[in-house]
């Protein structure tokens, strides 16, 4: 069973790629056997931590994000020719498993209140912010929260705008990187981005008032 | 703060600039420019403060998860099996 998996898995990835940056460069770099083990080892298995977050943060699960990050350097060794080494392995692994989420992970999901959860937060988060404002948080606000309460409401962003949020302000990737990764121009990254801060500093005063702290803040 | 017409419209432009030092996209002219106006700007200058503290919060108060040690080990499994 596992191995039809991996067949299937190894198809999809073809047909992820096959229209991704990737396949126009697919046999670019010849590699031996010995330096692809190399590449995998010294420049894809460092960034493991951050991807295996990055996943979590993405699926909510263990489990899944187990698979997703499995899934993601799998195809990273199968389509190592791809990648030019010594280059930035961590933007072109987190491009793989960003796309392994989106076209391949999400439409497997069979748990119809994620998706309905996703629906709706799409639907918020379309209609609530002015782009042309910047959501200012007071210190007080902030200085109190704890980190379940920053997470949930990382969370509860729509999955557009979770990412950037977490490419940028927690992984430290440039505009230009965050572009490659989420297939989309410097500008959009830039007005998604702000987009993003805003909502997630919305969400935080509405904890932080709930919470009885930083009531001042309108 | 609350800002009068007046000074929002003067500290408008520097919002975003204010992101953009924060995230190493600003050209060093740009960072130049805004600490100049910071200076002559409270504010700009709480802007730029709030903006810190939101970043650091960040960074503080999301942890990271450690990856399962299973995990490693599977993968690792796997690509011998490739090689």
């Amino acid at each position: 069973m596992k191995d039809l998996y991996w067949v299937q898995a190894m198809i999809e990835t073809n047909n992820v790629l096959a229209n991704s940056e990737e396949s126009n460069i697919s046999t670019k770099y010849e590699y031996s056997d010995q330096e692809k083990v190399r590449i995998f080892y010294d420049e894809f298995m460092p960034h493991i931590d951050s991807m295996y977050n990055f996943a979590y943060r993405l699926t909510f699960d263990e489990d899944d994000s187990k698979d997703l990050v499995q899934d993601t350097y799998l195809k990273a060794y199968r389509f190592v020719r791809s990648f030019q080494q010594g280059t930035n392995a961590k933007a072109w692994l987190y491009r793989i498993l960003k796309n392994s989420f989106i076209n391949d992970f999400r439409k497997k999901s069979k748990e119809p209140a994620k998706v309905d959860y996703q629906e709706v937060e799409n639907f918020y988060n379309s209609d609530d912010v002015d782009d042309n404002k910047t959501v200012d948080l007071r210190t007080d606000t902030v200085k109190d929260m704890i980190g379940d309460e920053v997470s949930n409401a990382l969370n509860s962003l729509a999955i557009d705008f979770r990412t950037v949020i977490i490419l940028c302000d927690l992984e430290g990737f440039t505009y230009e990187e965050m572009a490659k990764i989420l297939d989309i121009p410097i500008g959009t990254v830039r007005s998604r981005l702000h987009r993003a801060r805003n909502l997630l500093k919305e969400k935080l005063k509405s904890y932080a008032h709930e919470m009885g702290f930083g009531k001042s803040e309108n | 703060m609350a800002l009068n017409k007046d000074e929002h419209s003067e500290c408008e432009k520097f919002i975003e600039l204010i992101s953009l030092m924060l995230d190493n996209e600003a050209s060093s002219e740009e960072e130049e420019y805004l600490a100049q106006h910071v200076d002559d700007s409270a504010p700009c200058l709480e802007k730029l403060e709030s903006e810190k503290e939101y970043r650091e919060m960040l960074k503080k108060k999301i942890g990271m998860k450690e990856v399962p040690v299973d995990l490693i080990n599977a993968i690792k499994t796997k690509i011998k099996s490739l090689v």
